[in-house]
């Protein structure tokens, strides 16, 4: 009898055995796939950064290209000089003389209502004083409407230094904000960062360049 | 059954350990499967935004080619149209189509129309054909009478072959010319003092005539042209302004090739400036002051100002070119009213003011040409065209292309069915690729 019992049961040096391979077993998968799962959700984070950047990139250039450098009022013009708004004007219709423009626009960066220029991160989202990027149109007159094209752009551009005088970036530009134009002969550089944070809370940077031709 | 379970228990609770064992697994596959489901509507949804998303700059980019091959078949004396919403040209795996509508003034209104996969274009451009005329094909040339005054003397030489003095090579009657090709023209009649001698033609406008008087010469033509000189009005480049160009007395400056918006240019007493070509300068009052000097380096292209208010030129001011360059300068100056040259000026580069009258007060000498509303001068004046003039500033766009780009814009996709079908373009279109020609085949000649 009391050799059944003992082969019927489990010794605690197996049992010890036994749940250290399954520790094991089970452990490192799960630390695997815990590991792929916050690169995932970093790349994830990353992409979707890109994506937004990319297509405010493609709203603010679409609507630049149809403009003429006759008829964008810029007090900053040149390489190596900034501007974080640009106001313009497209191109309508031809009236057999001259070209019959649309009502003035705006793109301009401004700080988000929800989070102030204030260094604090009134909306707790993680994100100290980001800035939005706005679309005016009909700048000035009663019909005068503001979109929203992006949000979550960090105060400087990635790699810049906010107000030191020094180009950190080594983009050509000092101090230039997370949404900057600069003016190249008859085009327009657009520079754009967007900021986000993963799941592990580490705030991510992503950053697009567009270079628009202005058709007019 | 019953025996069995009777008789052993064992293998019963055996059965049921089973049992749960399958449950179990059915269960995580179940939700393996409801995760994969899931995963795969995310990532093909994903998938399908990122190929919309590609579509739509193809096709935008497909528009593009479509209306840069419209204005090639403009300028190739095509109609500027490229096959149609029933017999699209193939490209780059998309179809576009490119619709012409001649608005007369030699503007034509092009709308190109691509697909590509689900993405759809449209983009407009109202385009201006110039002529080949060139501006300055004579030494004066006036929409008004042009009256020569007596002891004129005009001839003509190439700046890009050298001085003027070392083409002179021939005597006449007196006077030392280098070439004949010192023409004159008016789209009115042409009137010669006494003594007036042109190495050259003297082209009165349609259905007028030259008169002479006493000891006049005309070495070439006197017949009446056939057609008016257009006088073509001033595009003046779009180009943002950046303040001003002053040169202070005495100082000296290189303005590199460019485009430059300035509100003033003004070079000082004995300033020297220097402009390298190709270079276009827009303006609002230009001012050469005393003894300054304006170098043009035109070894890789011309220099041009365009001056939309005054032009001033006090005494003494000069404008040649650096060694070895042809002097070519242009003056395109939009106002009207006089625009007077003060006793004694050396004049060299082109000058087309179509709305402004010209005075050539007494002792001037000129190398250059000069076309305006009306031109007017004084006793003994020296013309001697510049030839190599010939080579720039053709009546075509600011650019120097024939063809000018009026304004471009994006254009709704019509039929406005094609950006509610979104399936590919040949079933949309009803249409065989294998059948669509190149666009270069698809152009439709008038």
């Amino acid at each position: 009898m009391v050799k059944h019992k003992h082969t019927s049961g489990f010794s605690l040096l197996e049992l010890l055995i036994t749940v250290s391979i399954l520790s094991v077993a089970l452990g490192l998968p799960l630390m695997i796939f815990r590991s792929s799962e916050r690169m995932q959700n970093t790349v994830t984070t990353r992409s979707a950064l890109q994506a937004s950047a990319r297509l405010a990139l493609d709203r603010i250039a679409g609507q630049l290209e149809s403009s003429s450098l006759g008829v964008i009022p810029q007090s900053v013009l040149g390489p190596g000089l900034w501007s974080s708004t640009v106001d313009f004007q497209r191109a309508g219709d031809w009236n057999g003389a001259s070209v019959d423009w649309a009502p003035a626009e705006r793109i301009e960066l401004i700080a988000s209502a929800e989070d102030p220029d204030d260094g604090v991160d009134n909306d707790s989202d993680g994100l100290i004083d980001e800035r939005v990027v706005v679309w005016i149109t009909d700048v000035g007159l009663s019909t005068e409407r503001r979109r929203v094209l992006v949000k979550d752009v960090p105060e400087t551009l990635a790699g810049e230094i906010a107000a030191n005088g020094v180009d950190d970036n080594g983009n050509g530009l000092r101090d230039e904000p997370g949404l900057c134009f600069e003016f190249s002969g008859e085009q327009i550089v657009i520079r754009l960062s967007l900021q986000g944070r993963d799941s592990s809370n580490a705030r991510i940077e992503h950053s697009e360049v567009r270079r628009v031709a202005l058709r007019n | 059954m019953k025996l069995k379970s009777g008789s052993s228990p064992t293998p019963a609770r055996s059965e049921r350990r089973r049992g749960v064992a399958l449950l179990s697994v059915l269960a995580v596959l179940t939700g393996l499967l409801v995760l994969l489901a899931t995963f795969q509507h995310v990532t093909v949804r994903r998938s399908d935004e990122t190929a919309a998303s590609i579509d739509e700059r193809r096709a935008f980019h497909l528009a593009e080619t479509a209306l840069n091959e419209g204005m090639i078949a403009l300028r190739a004396g095509s109609t500027g149209a490229v096959g149609g919403v029933g017999a699209p040209a193939y490209f780059g795996g998309g179809v576009f189509w490119v619709d012409a509508v001649d608005l007369g003034s030699a503007q034509t209104r092009l709308t190109a129309t691509a697909l590509s996969g689900s993405g759809r274009a449209a983009l407009e451009a109202v385009v201006m054909i110039h002529s080949p005329e060139p501006l300055f094909s004579s030494v004066l040339n006036s929409r008004e009478p042009l009256q020569l005054a007596s002891g004129v003397v005009i001839d003509s030489y190439a700046s890009a072959l050298g001085t003027y003095a070392s083409q002179v090579s021939s005597t006449y009657n007196g006077y030392n010319f280098a070439n004949d090709g010192g023409n004159v023209s008016s789209n009115a009649d042409i009137t010669f003092a006494s003594g007036a001698t042109v190495f050259g033609d003297a082209t009165p406008g349609p259905g007028h005539s030259c008169s002479f008087s006493s000891s006049t010469y005309v070495s070439g033509s006197t017949a009446a042209a056939l057609e008016p000189f257009s006088f073509p009005p001033i595009r003046v480049p779009t180009t943002p302004i950046v303040g001003n160009l002053v040169l202070a007395d005495g100082a000296s400056s290189t303005l590199p090739s460019g485009k430059y918006g300035f509100t003033d240019v003004s070079i000082g007493r004995n300033a020297n400036l220097t402009v390298q070509g190709p270079a276009t300068i827009v303006c609002t009052n230009f001012t050469g002051e005393m003894y300054a000097n304006l170098k043009i380096d035109a070894t890789n292209g011309p220099v041009t100002f365009y001056v939309e208010g005054s032009y001033t030129h006090v005494n003494r001011f000069e404008a040649s070119p650096v060694a070895g360059s042809p002097m070519a300068l242009a003056f395109m100056i939009t106002a009207g009213g006089p625009l007077g040259f003060p006793p004694g000026a050396k004049l060299r580069g082109a000058y087309y003011a179509p709305n402004a009258d010209i005075q050539f007060t007494s002792g001037i000498e000129v190398w250059g040409a000069f076309a305006a509303n009306r031109i007017s001068m004084a006793a003994n004046t020296k013309f001697h065209y510049d030839e190599s003039l010939m080579d720039h500033w053709n009546n075509q766009g600011p650019d120097g292309d024939p063809l000018e780009v009026l304004v471009w814009r994006r254009a709704p996709v019509t039929p406005h069915a094609l950006t509610i079908d979104r399936r590919d373009p040949y079933t949309v279109l009803g249409v065989e690729r294998t059948a669509l020609l190149s666009p270069a085949e698809s152009w439709i000649d008038a």
